[in-house]
């Protein structure tokens, strides 16, 4: 008898609440690779081999992820026109996927550019990132040693990289991208971890 | 059912207060419920945002990582939120990512949670049994996802159930108080109304002008009930001086009789003396006019002796008048004693007895049997003889009369009458019959003073009764009366 006027009465109300309260919103005219590459469809859901050039694409997203997840000491970052150097030491696996990642963004108010480097102590003086190709295994210790307390992010696919100095170890595991981050060497380097970054990846201890 | 119209101005009172209170809380309450569950939704909205913030920030290294596993161990945190049902997060190409389902429920939410999700901007719908919110995330002013999450109406539901049972408690407690306030107001204002009408009734029913209406409040009732006491003091006033004025005209009726009786008296007993006191000097003329004619009617001719015969003759029938007006007067002083009297035994008597005086009259006389009647049989003797004689005497021209004594019934009363086939006499002066002297024909023709029909009228009135005659000339006559 009484329910019917008050539930009509909050129907009412209700659909006055409900609705699109915010316009839409206008995307960024320029879609980022990043988020091209890392929402590729079969990369996700498809347990299928990843084939070469999707895993390096997805590596080099890895890569670039990682900056923003990361705080580096002020020193480490230079003066403020100097670009953000991510580079890559021995021989390149990504190709054009990272130049193309990278192309236009900026971290810091600082434009972000990836170089080669043919030679270690260029590479460690000049790189605020720095990915250790598998082909510089045998140079390892001496690489670690240059960029040591330098304020560099070092990457690798080597095996037990982290375990050996490095800060983080892309590995793959059941055909996904994971990896592993030595704190003890990030905090050595200067740097500081995201908590969120952290949560994602196997925490590893340096045999020294 | 009673229309409101008819009903008693009671109930019409209790009613007025009951609906003016029930339906001003009805608003009240739905205004109250309207307004609290609008703000039931927006909080609901403005927390599910919130939810959907948190998770969106938490969970952007998980997408831009790919890490669905971490991404669901941040949606588990959701189970902390009883209300929340389902969650989601979509890659920005609109795939699920991960999800999250309430353990209670996990099978329905489980299907109601979108499997792909275009890409939008942030809001949130009404389902029929969830609220549906979906929230970008976006990290490094980037859209890298979108958070859904659906909320469960159960608690609003159960929200609406209690304000509504709450809403009809209240209604329910305060219809009560309201009808007990009606109640007793209604009774302050019937009350005297209804009194009035009481008093207005056992007025009318039972003619009592005395009686009062009680006035208990100085307000319009009030004034009604004293107006309407004013009214029937009035009447009582009008109605006692109506009675007094009765009263003094029943004085003034029995002092006028009175005065009337001790007239009729004194005339009555003037009229005795005088005629009492006439006697003596007629006896004297009367012996005297004798004397002459037997002592000296050798000296006294013919025509002498004839003239002093007219003289006794005319002293002798004024002797007879006097004792006729005697006889009446005495007829109407003399105090009547009533007992049973055989009419018809009296009647067939007073027949013979004149039959004996003339006995050469041919009269056919007939008399009703077993007539009786209550009266005074000295009085009432008088009025029949007088009623027989009559008949007898204008019967005295005819070779052979029919004489009748019977009763006979007259508008519903039985009268009795005396019937000759006589004279008779012109209905023109039936109203002279009964009076006293009153002759309708000349002496010569039938002899009588003319108070025999008085004093039968005298008599019959003081029985309580009334006489009355019908005739025709040379055809007969009829007198009736009653007693």
């Amino acid at each position: 008898m009484v329910s019917g006027p008050i539930t009509a009465c909050c129907a009412i109300v209700a659909s006055f609440v409900a609705g699109w309260k915010r316009g839409i919103r206008v995307f960024c005219a320029t879609l980022t690779i990043i988020a091209a590459g890392i929402y590729w469809p079969d990369a996700i859901s498809v347990s299928a081999e990843l084939s070469r050039p999707a895993e390096y694409e997805l590596k080099a997203a890895f890569l670039y992820n990682f900056i923003k997840f990361t705080e580096w000491p002020a020193q480490a970052l230079g003066k403020q026109e100097e670009p953000f150097v991510i580079g890559v030491l021995g021989r390149d696996p990504f190709g054009a996927a990272l130049d193309k990642l990278i192309e236009g963004e900026t971290i810091h108010s600082k434009s972000i550019v990836a170089r080669r480097f043919p030679r270690m102590d260029e590479a460690a003086a000049n790189s605020h990132v720095l990915f250790i190709s598998s082909s510089e295994e045998s140079q390892l210790p001496t690489i670690l040693k240059l960029v040591d307390r330098q304020g560099v992010l070092t990457v690798s696919e080597i095996e037990s990289f982290a375990q050996r100095g490095g800060v983080i170890n892309l590995k793959k595991e059941n055909n996904k991208i994971v990896f592993e981050i030595n704190i003890e060497a990030a905090k050595r380097a200067g740097l500081t971890m995201n908590a969120q970054l952290l949560k994602l990846a196997k925490i590893v201890k340096g045999i020294s | 059912m009673l229309s409101f119209h008819n009903l008693s101005i009671k109930h019409k009172l209790t009613w007025l207060g009951v609906l003016t209170s029930a339906s001003a809380l009805i608003l009240a309450c739905a205004a109250f419920v309207a307004y609290d569950v609008k703000n039931f939704y927006d909080d609901m909205v403005r927390s599910a945002a919130t939810q959907a913030k948190i998770i969106g920030y938490n969970s952007a290294a998980t997408i831009l990582f790919i890490d669905p596993r971490s991404a669901s161990e941040t949606l588990a945190a959701l189970s902390t939120e009883p209300d929340i049902i389902a969650a989601g997060i979509y890659t920005r190409d609109g795939k699920l990512f991960a999800s999250y389902a309430a353990t209670r429920s996990s099978s329905t939410a489980a299907t109601s949670l979108p499997k792909a999700l275009t890409l939008r901007a942030d809001g949130h719908r009404f389902e029929k049994r969830y609220l549906e919110l979906w929230q970008q995330i976006i990290f490094e002013r980037k859209v890298i996802g979108t958070v859904v999450i659906q909320t469960s109406l159960d608690a609003m539901r159960v929200r609406l159930l209690q304000y509504i049972a709450i809403a009809l408690l209240v209604l329910l407690i305060s219809t009560l108080g309201s009808i007990a306030v009606s109640l007793w107001f209604q009774r302050r204002i019937s009350r005297p109304i209804l009194d009035l009408a009481a008093t207005a009734k056992s007025v009318t029913d039972d003619k009592d002008f005395s009686v009062r209406a009680r006035a208990e409040s100085r307000d319009e009732i009030g004034q009604l009930v004293e107006t309407f006491n004013e009214m029937l003091a009035r009447i009582q006033e009008q109605n006692q001086e109506l009675q007094q004025s009765r009263d003094e005209l029943e004085q003034r009726v029995i002092e006028r009789t009175a005065q009337l009786e001790n007239a009729n008296k004194e005339l009555e007993s003037f009229s005795y003396s005088v005629s009492h006191d006439l006697r003596a000097p007629l006896r004297s003329i009367d012996g005297f006019s004798q004397a002459i004619l037997e002592d000296y009617s050798d000296k006294l001719d013919a025509e002498g002796q004839a003239d002093l015969r007219r003289v006794r003759a005319a002293t002798q029938r004024m002797g007879q008048l006097i004792d006729d007006m005697l006889d009446l007067s005495r007829v109407t002083r003399a105090k009547i004693t009533r007992e049973q009297i055989d009419l018809s035994a009296l009647m067939r008597a007073l027949g013979a007895e004149l039959q004996k005086v003339e006995p050469e009259r041919k009269i056919d006389f007939t008399v009703a049997p077993g007539l009786t009647a209550d009266g005074d049989p000295r009085l009432l003797r008088i009025a029949l003889e007088n009623l027989l004689r009559n008949a007898w005497k204008f019967t005295g021209k005819h070779p052979t009369a029919k004489i009748e004594f019977g009763i006979t019934q007259n508008n519903g009363n039985s009268a009795y009458f005396v019937r000759d086939d006589g004279a008779g006499f012109d209905m023109a002066y039936a109203n002279k019959l009964f009076g006293a002297f009153q002759r309708l024909h000349a002496m010569t023709e039938f002899n009588g003073t003319g108070v025999g029909l008085a004093t039968v009228q005298r008599i019959i009135s003081r029985h309580g009764g009334r006489v009355w005659a019908e005739g025709e000339v040379e055809k007969g006559a009829i007198f009736y009366f009653t007693l």
